[in-house]
């Protein structure tokens, strides 16, 4: 977790796990949908397969995404899905950020 | 990031593939073929199955080992189903007014044609709205046009000799459309290798 303070010097924290780049495109592009494939998640958010499979083990390893893999016909298939603690993580990130940045001058 | 605008992508992305015009093009080209060869239209009608049955195979075939699977959220299902009622109710409407306007004699009144072009223009912006299916907005113009200059035509029979080629025109058009955005997905979305979650990477 990152610690940061708004203008009431309240601290905020911030989700390192999302926070990142290319997993907070995953965590976007997942939290719109119920499901999503492997290969539809590589095409929608431009990482490459390696990328996207290394990211997927961090979440999955902290529970915030549900992995399961099967097979259509002889091509394997795995779908993807956020967890409730997936959702929650990452809705209590948007609060967060907005917080954070919601008394900044323009 | 904007995630009402990620959202409406999501959902907009089988519209890249022209698909959609290709299938409305083959569904016009049947009903057209239908009007103008009248004797045997019952029989040709029957081809109507052909769109269907393509964009299926396509879809199955084509999009998803590109492009992967989604589930879209049940919010936006829900949404989808409503338009998928809506425009099929939109194409039983033109397949019915193109097989009863069959008869020169019946077109339709000015009112009328007014009140159709109006829904033609509502349904289709709608669902390009809804939808995020923008191009839906120029091809308003498109049936809403075609419908009447077919009932142009209709009331001045001999300058051409049926108003069913405007459809045949426009489905050819549309046809063309479809395929030249499929030819671009097809560049931009190879087939990939094998592709699989691999959790040691």
């Amino acid at each position: 977790m990152i610690k940061k303070t708004n203008s009431e010097n309240q601290q905020v924290e911030i989700d390192k796990l999302i926070h990142e780049p290319a997993r907070l495109k995953i965590i976007a592009q997942l939290y719109v949908v119920e499901s999503a494939d492997f290969l539809f998640l590589m095409r929608q958010t431009g990482l490459s397969q390696g990328n996207v499979s290394g990211h997927l083990s961090k979440l999955e390893d902290a529970a915030y995404v549900e992995i399961k893999k099967g097979y259509i016909g002889k091509r394997p298939q795995t779908i993807i899905s956020l967890t409730k603690k997936g959702r929650e993580s990452f809705k209590n990130y948007i609060k967060n950020m907005r917080e954070l940045f919601d008394d900044l001058d323009e | 990031m904007n995630l009402k605008q990620l959202e409406k992508n999501t959902a907009a992305v089988m519209f890249q593939t022209g698909l959609v015009e290709i299938g409305i093009g083959l569904s016009e080209v049947v009903t057209s073929l239908a009007m103008i060869f009248d004797d045997i239209s019952y029989y040709i009608d029957i081809f109507l199955v052909v769109p269907i049955i393509f964009l299926i195979l396509a879809i199955r075939y084509i999009v998803i080992p590109r492009m992967g699977i989604v589930k879209l959220a049940r919010k936006r299902m829900r949404r989808n189903t409503w338009f998928i009622v809506t425009v099929t109710v939109f194409l039983v409407i033109m397949v019915i007014l193109t097989i009863t306007g069959k008869d020169h004699s019946n077109a339709v009144p000015v009112n009328g044609r007014l009140i159709i072009t109006g829904i033609i223009f509502f349904i289709c912006t709608t669902i390009a709205y809804f939808l995020n299916f923008k191009r839906m907005y120029l091809y308003a113009f498109l049936f809403a046009g075609a419908f009447n200059l077919t009932e142009e035509i209709r009331k001045n029979p001999g300058i051409i000799s049926d108003g069913a080629y405007v459809y045949l025109i426009m489905s050819f058009l549309l046809i063309t459309i479809g395929c030249i955005y499929l030819i671009r997905f097809l560049k931009k979305y190879p087939l990939p290798e094998k592709i699989s979650y691999d959790k040691e990477n």
